[in-house]
């Protein structure tokens, strides 16, 4: 069973204080050593007493991994009248653990429309004077990988002495003209660390109001002043970092407020439709075609029959063709280029793929528009408020009437649209037809010309996704084990084959990544070929062939000869083997099904004398059985395995585990063979 | 020598290296061979996404430029993110400018690049900016070629040393480079990891150094190498002021006498040093009790070497007090690595023990080559004393190090023993395997397929002493979790495992004890009726050691190690054993692997002893050495067959 990986999926930008946080939160760690960060000399003055206040704060509850407490947090956030938001945050923390260190780097995201107006951070020792330092000692780092331009930057402040039994403490004043789509504001409270208390204060110009909506935590009312309003959350858990759990915006405690100015100012969407409707305007006009587009989807359609092979013949050449290349500056985070410029540029990013695929698609006659999700599957979900918190954009293609194909897996009834299909165009590896595993069951926003509309991706059936290994092997009497195996790989499976194939580059035999691949299940084993079937042909199975001999497969005891006959490839998971009670659900790359057969023609001489015992396990949310026979004289293994649900509680970890568990010894488990009196 | 002329460390131009690939401006781009435009792949570099048809780097330290031609074939999609092209610089003392760029299609049509540059920061601070000129080639496609050639002015006056690296991470078909000295510098030039197959050696031509190769592979990254900057071709510039010296001997004895006067300045406390030692020794000890009292003070030392980096203000205000000599670092009770390794060195010829400084190079960072004449490689510090007639060294500024031992990068390590004629070349010792061992001690007993009791692991050594600097600024929470993933990692399968003891991270001599509740769940595989046990427990390290059968880069594993297991598992209640594999023994005479099963009816004992007495070999070693892994591991596979008491009536 393989889990969900984190997403490398290419994000539209926004520049928000959420993107923010959590890009400067990626990037800590690197600045962590204080490389190259330069902390400014001589102490100016001492702390503020908001932060002296909490010199004998008592620390809130915690196990001994805590690496610090937050002790007081501080967010004023000011709306002129002018709509543009001033934002003032501050921070208390109690270090606890050298690891904690990382707590004494101040983030703060700079952007066109966000300047840093104030940055100043203080160091409170056990003893000895107060440390200072300011916006003058810190450093800024563009954000931008190679395959990106982008004007977000980071800037960091590194606090000295931010040591075990110290407090660390700072205050960040930002000003930010918010586009009009993003007339909001996000208090992201919770923390992977204790919070004793955390406080928000919203302050609005006369006339206008807001709205609030709480994620993953229950509703607080405020306490409100002259258009001033105030919350306040204390002796907040800390959340706990898991491999494949849902993402941050899925699980952690979330103040969402919309600002409403007075009427005939203009407000930010106060819904999806209104959403859908500001980036139908932002996006006029890009999808219009030119005559090098059409010349294009000529040459790629004129050979091809039928309207399916068509639009499989666009997509292709929109997901093979234009590489990707992002340039985000100002809106260009969320408009894309005009489909005749990425064409003759040949790159862009996923809404520039989406865009140029779309007026492809309009010139052969079927409509198309943009569904704006977030790659992260749990990111956005029903309960979101309106808001453009999507990191990617693909396309809702309305299938022409009649068309039908079982190939065709993404597929949805629209009340107004009919049947559309959901594609990724920046996906260079799931076909046409389907879409990845990490977007399966996540909402995006749909774009239509009536406005937007928030829905729930499709999820592929689990037997669309898998792999049916089968292998023909031979064992001698010195236990080595010679044979074949044939895979062959679909759905989310192939796809991500194929990706690591493409990776790997430079293995033009590809025995190397067959080593790396099955050299988990032998000792000693050579690969004496390798072939690899339908790379490039993303609508049919990628298929493995390959031929090895393992030496010493079957170890000898006396007269027993043991054998292992699950051959190799392996469903169980360590994932749930820890010391702690699992927190966060489960969450998977997608459903499953998958099927090894494997035949062992037994050496002469000796018979079955012991076989492992069926493993038959039906949970709800997968299933695996497996047994060992002889067949035809032959040691036959055979086994399936299916998971059918995307997530999973962490209630049911247990079950899981105990699956996990099961699994493990079914495929360590032995065959006792016999040699036969002559 | 102009207005403001400063030689940097080759160092600062680290992070521009890869970028430093270069062509003169000419007015016309080259020509395009037919073949080039229809080339799909590379015999020598079969399945590669892109190589370098043509590099030409033409730097000119006269004149302050270095000018970049770039022409790319890209073979496959992902050859294209070539066409993405970033050139870092830093702000203030150079500029990237005059870029221009074009890719040709397969057919020979050109699209000549009209977008725009931009310019990203990478980081910024008060210091200045490392910027980069980004610009994406359109049109880019399998089958196209895109080239792009600039230059980088520096700032009037600045002179760099300089590389020019040919492994790169492609294959390139023909690469060229130039440079025009600095009239007012010496320069001289090396090639320390000689150069590819067939490249005649730079050579001085008219006023410029020149150097042309063909065919040079790409670079391969692979695992237990030695360090990578030490195997890639290249070729160091490095400027001094006045004459050059050509020969290494000569060279040599000019810095070692300038070493030796500033040791012997810094040293020279006779009287301040013979008061300190008489407070550590007495007048009764031996040489050696004399110099062990004295370098476990050394060990007593605050080091400043190894303590968390810190802030400017944080060094500002701590550092008031300055060291001048070992006096001061006395007195002070403080100092760094170096400064500790001389007040040692003070001491103990105070006490009367005939000791000399020693600069070496290490070998984590280099392969150190005297012919070289790289002073900045020889970068550490080392004592060499007198003990009944041996030579014996010994390194207090290192912490946790054992008397008598190194840190694993300063064994076997070349260095120059100091004296007033500029020194003389000396290597240090390589300790033994059986002096860095890992002994894993278990009492177990099996229960429901899984092995479940104590484990005691005691390092010892360099195995030791690694760990305990490693650690030394963590907290006890962070050195526990340090240990049991370091035990999680040796046994192949995952297991439940508690730190039960409060392990001595402050020695330096003695062992690092550990003892563990130690779990394995699902240890005994099911064989039917019968029980199968897999011996080596603790085989987890070497599961993926060189699981692929060819290798180009040599072989590296630090330092010899012994690894020592003994196991004793109490089978169930009713349970005996069947059979157990026969013993196992492979001896390349520098790798040691041994198994051997005991059967005591009602218990197991399981011995595993894996000893790696080298620590570097050529790639054409890799065989046996690949051979014997796979014995290791089928070894450690092996299994003994145990079953209930009705099974042996079958």
């Amino acid at each position: 069973m393989r889990n969900r990986r984190s997403s490398h999926r290419p994000p539209v930008q926004r520049a928000d204080r959420r993107r923010a946080a959590l890009l400067a939160r990626a990037l800590l760690g690197a600045f962590a050593l204080g490389a190259g960060v330069h902390s400014g000399i001589a102490a100016a003055g001492g702390a503020p007493q908001w932060m002296r206040d909490q010199v004998n704060a008592p620390v809130p509850a915690h196990d001994e991994k805590t690496a610090a407490v937050l002790l007081y947090a501080e967010t004023v956030v000011t709306v002129q009248s002018a709509g543009k938001l001033r934002r003032l945050e501050r921070k208390v923390y109690r270090i606890l653990r050298p690891e904690g260190e990382q707590r004494g780097i101040v983030p703060a995201i700079v952007s066109s429309s966000r300047r840093v107006t104030g940055m100043r951070a203080w160091c409170i020792p056990a003893a000895g004077k107060d440390y200072e330092v300011s916006n003058s000692d810190a450093v800024e780092s563009g954000l931008a990988g190679a395959e990106s331009v982008s004007d977000l930057r980071l800037r960091l402040l590194k606090i000295p002495a931010a040591v075990p039994g110290n407090l660390v403490g700072y205050e960040v004043e930002t000003e930010e003209q918010p586009y009009t789509y993003l007339m909001a504001d996000e208090w992201a409270f919770q923390d992977t660390v204790p919070a004793r208390e955390a406080h928000y204060t919203l302050e609005l110009p006369p006339g206008w109001q807001y709205k609030a909506t709480w994620l993953n935590h229950a509703e607080i009312s405020p306490t409100a002043g002259a258009n001033r309003w105030q919350w306040m959350v204390s002796d907040l858990k800390a959340l706990k970092l898991e491999t494949d759990m849902p993402p941050w915006q899925g699980i952690a405690g979330q103040l969402w407020i919309s600002l409403l100015p007075p009427s005939g100012q203009a407000a930010g969407p106060q819904s999806w439709r209104e959403l859908g409707t500001w980036y139908v305007n932002l996006t006029h006009g890009r999808r219009d075609d030119s005559p090098a587009i059409r010349q294009k989807v000529a040459e790629l359609t004129v050979t091809t029959p039928g309207p399916l092979g068509k639009m499989r013949a666009l997509a292709g050449f929109v997901q093979n063709n234009i590489r990707y290349m992002a340039i985000w500056l100002g809106i260009g985070g969320y408009q894309p280029h005009a489909a005749g410029d990425v064409l003759a540029n040949l790159y862009g990013d996923c809404k520039d793929k989406a865009t140029l695929l779309s007026s492809m698609l309009k010139d052969i006659g079927v409509d198309s528009t943009y569904v704006l999700v977030n790659s992260n599957r749990g990111a956005v979900t029903a309960a979101t408020p309106p808001n453009p918190g999507f990191n990617h954009a693909i396309l809702a293609i309305q299938l022409p009437a009649g068309l039908a194909d079982p190939s065709l897996l993404a597929v949805k009834t629209h009340p107004q649209l009919g049947r559309i299909l959901f594609f990724d165009p920046t996906d260079p590896y799931t076909p046409f037809g389907s879409l990845s595993g990490q977007l399966q069951g996540g909402y995006g926003l749909l774009v239509t010309p009536d406005g937007g509309e928030l829905l729930q991706l499709p999820e592929m059936p689990g037997d669309r996704n898998g792999m049916q290994r089968t292998g023909q092997m031979t064992l001698d009497d010195t236990g080595t084990l010679r044979g074949d195996v044939h895979e062959v790989l679909s759905g989310d499976r192939a796809a991500r084959q194929r990706g690591r194939l493409a990776a790997a580059g430079q293995d033009a035999t590809h025995v190397k990544t067959v080593e790396s691949y099955i050299g988990g299940s032998f000792t000693s084993f050579q690969i004496l070929k390798a072939t690899v079937g339908n790379l490039h042909v993303n609508e049919q199975p990628l298929e493995w062939n390959y031929s090895l001999e393992a030496e010493h497969y079957a170890k000898a005891s006396g007269d027993l000869l043991m054998v292992r006959p699950r051959v190799l490839g392996s469903k169980s998971s360590a994932l749930l083997e820890t010391h702690e009670a699992r927190e966060n659900p489960i969450e998977f790359a997608a459903a499953e099904h998958d099927t090894d057969v494997f035949d062992i023609a037994l050496p002469s001489g000796y018979q079955v004398d012991d076989l492992p015992p069926p493993v038959d396990i039906e949970d709800g949310f997968a299933a695996y059985h497996s047994k060992t026979e002889v067949v035809s004289g032959k040691l036959r293994y055979s086994r399936t395995f299916e998971v059918r649900e995307l997530s999973l509680p962490a209630a049911k970890a247990g079950e899981l585990q105990a699956l996990y568990r099961a699994i493990y010894g079914d495929e360590r488990a032995v065959a006792v063979l016999k040699r036969v009196p002559q | 020598m102009r207005v403001s002329l400063r030689i940097f460390m080759r160092g600062l131009l680290c992070a521009l290296a890869g970028f430093q690939v270069g062509a003169a401006l000419a007015d016309d781009w080259l020509p395009v061979t037919p073949d080039d435009l229809h080339m799909t792949s590379v015999p020598q570099a079969p399945g590669v996404a892109a190589v370098i048809l043509y590099r030409q780097v033409d730097r000119d330290d006269s004149n302050d430029r270095e000018d970049v031609y770039m022409r790319i074939k890209i073979l496959s999609d992902e050859g294209r993110s070539y066409a993405d092209v970033e050139i870092p610089y830093r702000d203030y003392h150079e500029s990237v400018r005059d870029i221009e760029a074009r890719t040709i299609r397969p057919d020979g049509s050109i699209v000549p690049f009209t977008g725009t540059v931009y310019e990203k920061p990478m980081v910024r601070s008060r210091a200045g900016a490392l910027l980069a000129k980004t610009f994406q080639l359109p049109a880019a496609e399998p089958g196209c070629i895109v080239e792009y050639r600039y230059r980088h002015q520096y700032a009037y006056g600045w002179t760099y040393n300089s590389q020019w690296i040919l492994s790169g991470n492609l294959f390139t078909r023909e690469v060229k480079f130039s440079l025009v000295p600095n009239r007012t510098l010496s320069l001289r030039w090396s090639w320390p990891n000689g150069l590819p197959p067939g490249t005649a050696k730079p050579h001085l031509e008219k006023d410029r150094v020149l150097l042309e190769a063909h065919d040079v592979p790409a670079f391969v990254t692979e695992d237990h190498m030695p360090p990578e900057n030490e195997l890639k071709s290249r070729v160091d510039f490095i400027y001094t002021r006045g004459r050059i010296e050509t020969a290494p001997a000569a060279f040599w004895r000019t810095y070692g006498i300038n070493l030796w006067k500033g040791t012997q300045d810094f040293t020279d406390q006779r009287t301040a040093m013979e008061r300190a030692v008489s407070q550590i020794v007495q007048p009764g000890d031996s040489d050696e009790e004399k110099l062990r009292k004295i370098y476990a003070r050394m060990q007593r030392v605050r080091n400043l070497s190894y303590e968390r980096p810190r802030t400017a203000q944080e060094t500002e205000r701590e550092d008031a007090r300055k060291i001048y000599n070992v006096a001061t670092v006395w007195n002070l009770d403080a100092g760094h690595e170096a400064e500790i390794n001389w007040l040692f060195l003070a001491l103990a010829r105070a006490a009367g023990v005939a000791a000399d400084p020693v600069q070496i190079s290490q070998r984590s960072e280099y392969i150190f080559d005297p012919r070289l004449m790289n002073p900045g490689q020889l970068d550490t510090s080392v004592v060499l004393v007198s003990l009944g007639g041996k030579d014996v060294y010994l390194d207090p500024g290192t912490p946790f190090t054992p008397f008598g031992m190194q840190p694993w990068d300063r064994t076997d390590a070349r260095g120059l023993r100091l004296n007033a004629d500029g020194g003389v070349w000396v290597v240090t010792p390589l300790p033994d395997a059986s002096a860095s061992r890992t002994e894993r001690r278990a009492v177990l007993r099996l229960a429901a397929g899984a092995l479940e009791g104590k484990l005691t692991v005691r390092y010892t050594g360099l195995e030791a002493s690694w760990r305990r600097l490693q650690e030394r600024n963590e907290d006890d929470t962070g050195r526990r979790q340090f240990l049991e993933k370091q035990i999680e990692s040796m046994v192949p399968v995952g297991i439940d495992i508690k730190l039960t003891n409060n392990p001595d991270w402050s020695a330096s001599d003695a062992p690092l004890v550990a003892e563990f509740d130690f779990r394995v769940p699902g240890w005994a595989t099911s064989a039917g009726h019968r029980e199968l046990l897999p011996i080596g427990l603790f085989g987890g390290a070497e599961r993926h050691t060189f699981e692929h059968a060819t290798r180009i880069q040599p072989l590296y594993f630090e330092f010899p190690r012994q690894y020592l297991d003994d196991v004793a598992i109490e089978l169930p209640a009713g349970w005996h054993v069947d059979s157990v594999p026969p013993p196992h023994t492979t001896d390349l005479k520098v790798l040691l692997y041994k198994s051997a099963t005991q059967n005591a009816q009602q218990s197991l004992r399981l011995t595993r002893e894996l000893t790696i007495t080298f620590y570097e070999a050529t790639a054409q070693s890799y065989e046996p050495v690949q051979a014997f892994f796979e014995k290791v591991r089928t070894g450690d596979e092996e299994q003994a067959v145990i079953a209930p008491a009705a099974s042996a009536a079958r």
